[in-house]
């Protein structure tokens, strides 16, 4: 077991002519939760699809707990994609069956529970769900493993105030806290007070990654204002609406 | 891991076709009353049965034809969907090697196109009411029945025969899945995987040329005709195998689920 969860150097990724990553160093130790923070566009996306092995790096290395990408590293990783992979004849409940038989450490009985309490009928095929309860079935797969790293692609992007909080409060009361969380959103407000460091992602390259508590003390703001101070130099086309 | 992995692919398999071929069965046994077959001619025929007979046997040929478009749209869209589309976020992070995620979809691909063909053979026997006890008394069944168990090793023929239809169907399966694995490495996939799957037809003949010229089958078959029919299984597999292999190490080095 490696003290550095996730371990890049010189990580870069390209589609076609396109760099969507360059030269990414980076290193993620254990019992962190990490924003991963950048507009839309800087290579939060690409970089959590390398981690997971859905793509492959142009150049660089890149390790999950000292191993490379591999079946081994995925047994570890607990991944939320930004995009639905359920198949339609499928119930939650053949879900939670599949990923019993795969990861060992999912725990079937919090898995109901946690639909229980997040009003989700598990015996109701997917396909009759709504947007809404199928991201839940979602979350409920990724959070109820005892994962060492989880991966959350903009787990809260799409969803009114309300629903952000209640997934935080759904990812923070049921992670484990032996493991790290790198949750990569453009809505930095709303998860700020849950990091424990930021990681700063502008046109894929690394710009900042550094301690909440750090930047706090330093920089004497919140991590949405140094956000906003460092995107605000780029071209409208590139950043959120909020930033003006 | 191959085993769970089966298990999913197969249970995906039978949501799929477990009406099909119901449907298949139990439309040749309705077929069986309403087609006028030869045994019925004594028996007084209505206005009205001639439409009906037309319309069962057509539906009945309809589902044949559509469980076999079906099985066509099985195999590509349980690779294609299953591990380079959505699916594939969940399939490709499973902790297992990607040549089992591929061995496995080739194994129910496999499954279903011969499980079509047999539902196919007993909808045939369910729809034309034989009379067994005629049948095996026609001079060519006994023969064919005399033949069978005069030659020791009939069965054994008829074993080689099944592994060629299923190595044939596997190479045939694999062609299709490298051609999507290929096609998934550029931005127009689909139109890609086409312009692969055409080179593959190219070099396959290519291939089969070649055997030909080299009269390998033949030369075998001096030494027995099971020795022959094993080396025309070897000179199936091994395509087959390359294309496993070449899948299965796109998939795995690389992967593009942009």
């Amino acid at each position: 077991m490696s003290d550095k969860l996730i371990a890049c150097q010189g990580l870069s990724k390209a589609y076609g002519r396109k760099p969507a990553l360059s030269g990414v160093d980076l290193e993620v130790g254990r019992g962190r939760i990490v924003g991963l923070l950048g507009p839309n566009g800087s290579g939060k996306t690409t970089l959590i699809k390398l981690l997971c092995g859905l793509i492959q790096p142009t150049a660089g290395t890149l390790a999950v707990d000292g191993l490379p990408i591999g079946p081994e590293t995925k047994a570890l990783i607990s991944y939320l994609p930004d995009r639905m992979y359920f198949a339609s004849w499928m119930r939650a409940t053949d879900l939670f069956d599949l990923f019993r038989d795969f990861y060992r450490d999912f725990d079937y009985d919090k898995a109901l529970a946690m639909c229980r309490s997040l009003g989700v009928e598990p015996r109701d095929r997917i396909k009759t769900m709504s947007k809404g309860t199928k991201e839940k079935v979602q979350l409920v797969l990724v959070m109820a493993r005892k994962a060492q790293l989880y991966l959350l692609d903009e787990p809260i992007a799409g969803v009114d105030p309300a629903a952000r909080d209640f997934i935080l409060r759904t990812i923070l009361t049921n992670y484990n806290e032996e493991g790290s969380v790198l949750i990569s959103t453009h809505l930095i407000a709303d998860i700020e007070k849950v990091l424990d460091e930021a990681v700063f992602l502008k046109e894929g390259k690394l710009v900042l990654h550094e301690t909440v508590d750090n930047i706090r003390e330093r920089e004497g703001r919140s991590v949405d204002a140094l956000f906003r101070e460092i995107f605000r130099a780029q071209p409208m086309g590139d950043l959120e609406g909020g930033a003006f | 891991m191959l085993w769970k992995l089966l298990k999913y692919d197969f249970r995906s398999m039978w949501k799929t076709f477990s009406l099909v071929w119901a449907a298949c069965l139990v439309l040749a046994l309705v077929n069986r009353f309403t087609l006028p077959f030869e045994e019925k001619t004594n028996v007084t025929i209505g206005p009205g049965d001639g439409i009906l007979a037309f319309i069962t046997a057509l539906v009945f040929f309809g589902v044949l034809f559509a469980m076999f478009v079906a099985v066509m749209i099985f195999v590509i869209q349980r690779f294609y969907k299953g591990l380079l589309g959505n699916e594939g976020y969940l399939m490709n992070t499973l902790p297992v090697p990607t040549w089992q995620l591929v061995l496995s979809k080739l194994v129910c691909a496999v499954f279903v196109s011969i499980a079509s063909m047999v539902i196919t053979f007993l909808a045939c026997l369910l729809l034309v009411p034989i009379q067994w006890g005629k049948v095996f008394s026609m001079a060519f069944f006994m023969e064919l029945w005399e033949g069978l168990f005069g030659q020791p090793d009939a069965l054994l023929y008829l074993f080689e025969m099944c592994v060629m239809v299923a190595l044939g169907l596997a190479l045939l399966t694999l062609m299709v899945y490298l051609a999507m694995a290929i096609g998934q490495l550029f931005s127009h996939r689909i139109v890609m995987s086409v312009v692969a799957f055409i080179g593959l037809d190219i070099l396959a003949t290519l291939y089969l040329d070649l055997t030909n010229e080299l009269e390998l089958v033949e030369m075998i078959s001096n030494l027995g005709q099971h020795a022959g029919l094993w080396m025309a299984n070897a000179m199936i597999l091994l395509p087959a195998a390359v294309m496993f292999l070449a899948t299965s190490w796109l998939l795995k080095t690389r992967l593009n689920l942009e």
